[in-house]
């Protein structure tokens, strides 16, 4: 095989696992916009606490423990975060007027506070955790990584059950006609205040796992969640405001640009890359991909 | 089976209602009245619990409600229609049916009710995997009411079902509504296209300026003159 094709299938598989992991912030951060029609600043912090509680489980019962058990004790916790901030950081704001942006400040505060605890609790320095596997698999001649196969297919099936869940369950199916039609959702007699509490619950998960699918290779710092959180923005952005096909699409498409340009430039060019295919993209489709926006 | 009971309403400092009583019999069709704007749609707003009353009492089948949430309201049995319809919009109409019978008790009655539906509007049927944001007027409206009735009704609070309707849907909507009532449900409906509705209603109130100024029979609205002229278009 000649060496640039070579270098580009590399480039592309890179692109396809950070990709499909940048799905997974993407998703949750659409998510919370579409249930809740704002954004919650703390999801970078959901992020950063996810690798964080990873790393306290590895220290307290050893590095050798297995990464299924990891995710039986982080989900659950995770969710429970989420679900907690709902209740008491966005629910009490509903009533107040201008409480789209009241929210976003309050958990931009959240976020803050969430940092600086964990800045107190586990210290400035970085900090990371073994991956998931080691060794390499070849495919023809390319070398995979196992660790970054797993990575993506951890995160490929849990965008397929969140799909599953939003499509086929009664409380998923819910959950979009709360996105779509807030009145319409409490008149049929949905809960819409539960349904926030899930979208929060669900968003903390996903961002807590991919902090935890990138925390072998990226490390875990108390400020770390901001980048990726940045990046989940561009990604919804570019896929369509309120569109999920366009936020995993966008994100596999930014995860193979951010590969190739760390691969064929450098990493600090990945940043101002992304904000021109965004602002691109939106001269020609001022809404994005799959712009819905309402 | 409903009594609203002196409730009043304002928006801030804007009255909205003021003194507003009224009482709906079982299964009576209950028809309100009025010029735009005057606080029809509040009214029924505010019975289905969209809002809470600053004063008064709303009672339902012996139950005090005005402090209750929309969705307890609706697992009540008590089912409101929105003038504003607020389907789903990128679901189709099947989903969009469905989800009408997501209270717990509209659950078990959920074969039934769609039965029904689809049999009051045959339409609907074959619409059924369409998206509801592609559907007409008179088809959304449709939807709006069969999404109303999967949440299984004894009692259906409907604001301004014709709005929008050419004139022979309009006459079609009401003949529904009817058969709807002839299976044992209460209505109260609030209309503006006046004349048709008044045809099918036990009883009439007229709302102005948020009190209510004429209660009776359908009998004695019509001989009412001042009524007839005004609202009733005769």
């Amino acid at each position: 095989m000649d060496p640039w094709v070579y270098k580009i299938l590399s480039g592309l598989i890179d692109g396809l696992t950070i990709g499909s992991v940048y799905a997974l912030i993407a998703l949750g951060l659409a998510l919370v916009f579409g249930v809740t029609r704002t954004f919650n600043f703390a999801h970078g912090s959901f992020f950063t606490w996810g690798a964080y509680f990873a790393w306290t489980i590895q220290k307290a019962f050893g590095k050798e423990i297995s990464h299924l058990v990891i995710f039986a004790i982080v989900i659950p916790a995770l969710y429970s975060l989420g679900w907690v901030f709902e209740k008491i950081v966005v629910r009490p704001l509903r009533k107040s007027t201008n409480w789209l942006i009241i929210v976003m400040l309050t958990t931009l505060a959240s976020a803050l506070i969430l940092d600086t605890t964990a800045l107190v609790v586990f210290g400035p320095l970085t900090k990371s955790i073994p991956p998931l596997f080691e060794g390499r698999v070849m495919i023809g001649q390319i070398a995979i990584s196992i660790n970054d196969l797993s990575i993506f297919i951890i995160a490929i099936l849990i965008i397929s059950l969140l799909t599953l869940f939003l499509n086929k369950t009664r409380q998923g199916t819910a959950m979009r006609a709360v996105a779509q039609d807030l009145d319409g959702a409490n008149i049929v007699g949905i809960y819409s205040d539960k349904i926030f509490g899930y979208s929060l619950g669900i968003s903390a998960v996903l961002a807590g796992i991919a902090g935890i699918l990138l925390a072998p290779k990226y490390f875990i710092s108390p400020m770390g969640g901001w980048t990726p959180y940045i990046k989940s923005f561009i990604i919804v952005f570019l896929g369509g405001l309120g569109s999920f096909k366009g936020a995993v699409c966008a994100a596999f498409i930014l995860g193979i640009i951010e590969a190739m340009v760390v691969l064929y430039i450098s990493t600090v060019w990945v940043m101002p890359v992304w904000f021109v295919v965004l602002l691109i993209i939106l001269i020609f489709r001022p809404k994005g991909l799959f712009g819905i926006w309402e | 089976m409903l009594k609203v009971d002196n409730i009043n309403f304002s928006y801030g400092e804007v009255p909205i209602l003021s003194n507003v009583s009224i009482e709906v019999g079982d299964g009576m069709f209950v028809l309100i009245i009025g010029p735009n704007g005057h606080g029809k749609s509040t009214l029924l707003k505010t019975i289905c619990g969209l809002q809470n009353p600053q004063s008064g009492a709303i009672v339902y089948n012996n139950h005090e409600i005005d402090n209750l949430p929309v969705q307890k309201i609706v697992e009540m049995g008590l089912v409101y229609i929105a003038e504003d319809r607020h389907l789903f919009p990128d679901m189709s109409v099947i989903d969009n049916l469905m989800m009408g019978a997501y209270n717990k008790n509209a659950r078990l009655k959920e074969k039934e009710n769609l039965y029904f539906v689809f049999d009051l509007f045959p339409k609907l049927k074959l619409l059924k995997k369409n998206v509801a944001s592609s559907l007409s007027g008179g088809e959304a409206r449709m939807l709006a009411i069969g999404r109303g009735l999967m949440s299984n009704p004894e009692f259906l609070a409907i604001d301004e079902p014709s709005l929008g309707l050419a004139p022979n849907l309009r006459v079609e909507v009401f003949k529904k509504i009817d058969d709807i009532k002839q299976k044992g449900a209460s209505i109260l409906l609030v209309e503006q296209s006046t004349a048709i509705a008044a045809e099918y209603a036990d009883i009439i109130y007229v709302l102005e300026d948020g009190k209510i100024v004429f209660s009776g029979t359908r009998e004695e609205a019509f001989d009412n003159q001042n009524i007839r002229e005004v609202f009733l278009g005769t």
